[in-house]
This record gives structure tokens, C-alpha cells and sequence, in this order.
């Protein structure tokens, strides 16, 4: 069935993206954002677009879920914690002193490469914010993966 | 970064069913069921058996073909469901936990979802559904199908 197929087409990413932001939400932000694509496919102008169109509800999905469930803390000025990223725990970790906007910068920048200004287009909001918080989140984590 | 671990999330069966039931108009049942997952889902997927013993608009089951998907995760099968005497021929996916079924034509999906809930009991979810224009139309018929079909699910497991 064409839905099925296109759902287990996607869920790589779209898990990717939901797991990263939305944490221990992550699967009911993976639900809703399937649930919205199902819905509202025929109004997708362009076939070819369907990457960055999923991208954007599963990021928006991600957010919502994540600020429902109050994930986590307002972040908080202070030095990177000294963690070890080799182990997906870690990473879940240091996303999880993060807050789900912060989450979503990092994960569009960093997992998915987007540019600056692709990713305040997407989230709506000032490019010199979407660096602000690239910075903080970044800082969250271990220095070697920037090296 | 980019070969960083990150999390990820899932979509197990149960919300997967979930998801093609909210775009397809139709009937959805979703319950706890008192018997383990192992048991539930192989009585389940044995449709030859399972599908007349619980579904009254079903007389006869016989699968034509049962092949491997090429995603290597699942089979695929062919099948005649008969109800007096009309033979309806379907298509399926078979995966651990999901069975998406559809009717030659497309005219007509049925769904069946199962995840453990626990170790002694099986959350299971069904769709049926008209993905069509104007299939909102039998959603009430729809309902009751599939919430009898249920019933007769719950009534065969407790044996």
C-alpha cells in the first residue's frame, strides 16, 4: 500500500530527526508527524520536495511534543560537561540539557547539514539567533567532533 | 557529528496502524488482549483459520502465494477471501506485528497491529478502510465491523 511504503520510506529519517529533539517523546512526535504527512500529501505541490516538506512537520512535531511533555530545563550558561560521545546515550544525554529549540538548530545543522540560513527559514526565526544557538549547543557537547 | 549515534525514535506497529488509520476513513479498534503476543499474533496471522473464525462477512480464506518481500523484513501473500460465494482477491504485507491487507483495486484495506503489552498480554489494533473518495460514507459500517470483529478475536483467544 502506497501510505505504508511511503511511512517505511521515511522512518529512517523522520526517526532521526523525532528521536533527536523530541527525546522520550520521540516516538509520539514520529506519530503525529506521519499522521500530518498522510493527511495532507495531495496538497504537496512538488513530489521532489517531500524531504525538506517532512522535515519541517517532523521538526515542528518534535518541538511541540517536546515542550509538552517539559523534557527539559531552560538551558543554562555554564562550561561543556566532560562526556564521552562515542555511546548514543551520551548523546541523548548532553541533547537532554538542551532545550527542544536548541535540539531542533543542532540536529538540522549537524545531522541534517542544512546551512544557516535554511534552518531560520524553516523555524522561522533571525538567522543571528539560529547561530546563538548553534553556539550554545554545540558547547554542549565534546570538542572532538568539531575538531 | 553526522556519524554521531543520535537518537531515534520509533514507530512501532500499533502506531503505525494508527497513522494509516487517521488518513483513511474507515474503523478503528484498538484493545488489550488477555493472551501473550507470541500466541495472539501467531493464531492471527494464520488467516486460513483466523480471519472466518472471527470475521462474519468472511465464509473462506485461501492463500495463492506466499513469497518473500524484497525488503527482506517481510512476505508477501495473495489471497481469496470468499463471502457467499463472491471471491474478493487481496494482496498482503506480513511483518512481525503487522499485516496490511488490500483488496484488488484498492477499493478495500484492512490493517491488523499487535505489540506485547507486557509479558502476558497483546495490544492489538485493527483498520478497515475505504481509501477512496467518498469513503467516509461506510464508516459507520466500517465501525461495526470492525469492532465485532474484535469480539470474535477476543472470544476464539479465550479458548
Amino acid at each position: 500500500m502506497a501510505m505504508d511504503a511511503l511511512v517505511r520510506a521515511l522512518t529512517p529519517y523522520v526517526g532521526r530527526i523525532c528521536g533527536s529533539i523530541a527525546l522520550d517523546r520521540g516516538d509520539d512526535a514520529m506519530q503525529e508527524t506521519f499522521i500530518a504527512v498522510l493527511r495532507n500529501i495531495r496538497d504537496l505541490r512538488e513530489p521532489a520536495a517531500v524531504r525538506g516538506w517532512v522535515r519541517s512537520i517532523a521538526v515542528r512535531e518534535s518541538v511541540r511534543q517536546a515542550r509538552a511533555g517539559d523534557v527539559v530545563a531552560e538551558p543554562v550558561d555554564r562550561p561543556a560537561p566532560d562526556i564521552d560521545l562515542t555511546d548514543a546515550v551520551d548523546v541523548r544525554a548532553a541533547l537532554a540539557e538542551l532545550t527542544p529549540q536548541h535540539r531542533a538548530v543542532l540536529v538540522l545543522r549537524d545531522m541534517d547539514g542544512l546551512g544557516g540560513a535554511e534552518v531560520a527559514a524553516l523555524l522561522r526565526i533571525p538567522e543571528g539567533t539560529v547561530k546563538s544557538r548553534l553556539h550554545r549547543a554545540r558547547r554542549e557537547f565534546a570538542g572532538r567532533w568539531y575538531r | 557529528m553526522n556519524n554521531a549515534r543520535w537518537p531515534t525514535a520509533t514507530l512501532d506497529p500499533i502506531r503505525r496502524a494508527r497513522v494509516l488509520a487517521a488518513a483513511m476513513p474507515g474503523g478503528f479498534v484498538e484493545a488489550v488482549l488477555d493472551v501473550p503476543y507470541a500466541r495472539a499474533w501467531a493464531w492471527l496471522t494464520d488467516l486460513e483459520h483466523s480471519v472466518p473464525a472471527f470475521d462474519r462477512r468472511v465464509d473462506r480464506l485461501r492463500i495463492t502465494a506466499r513469497r518473500p518481500d524484497p525488503d527482506g523484513v517481510a512476505e508477501a501473500i495473495s489471497f481469496v477471501a470468499t463471502r457467499h460465494r463472491l471471491p474478493l482477491a487481496f494482496t498482503a504485507r506480513l511483518e512481525e506485528g503487522l499485516c496490511v491487507m488490500r483488496a484488488r483495486g484498492r477499493a478495500f484495506v484492512v490493517v491488523m497491529a499487535a505489540v506485547p503489552e507486557g509479558a502476558d498480554r497483546t495490544r492489538y489494533a485493527q483498520l478497515e478502510a475505504a481509501p477512496l473518495p467518498g469513503g467516509r460514507l461506510l464508516q459507520r459500517h466500517f465501525v461495526r465491523d470492525v469492532q465485532h470483529d474484535l469480539q470474535g478475536i477476543r472470544a476464539q483467544l479465550s479458548r
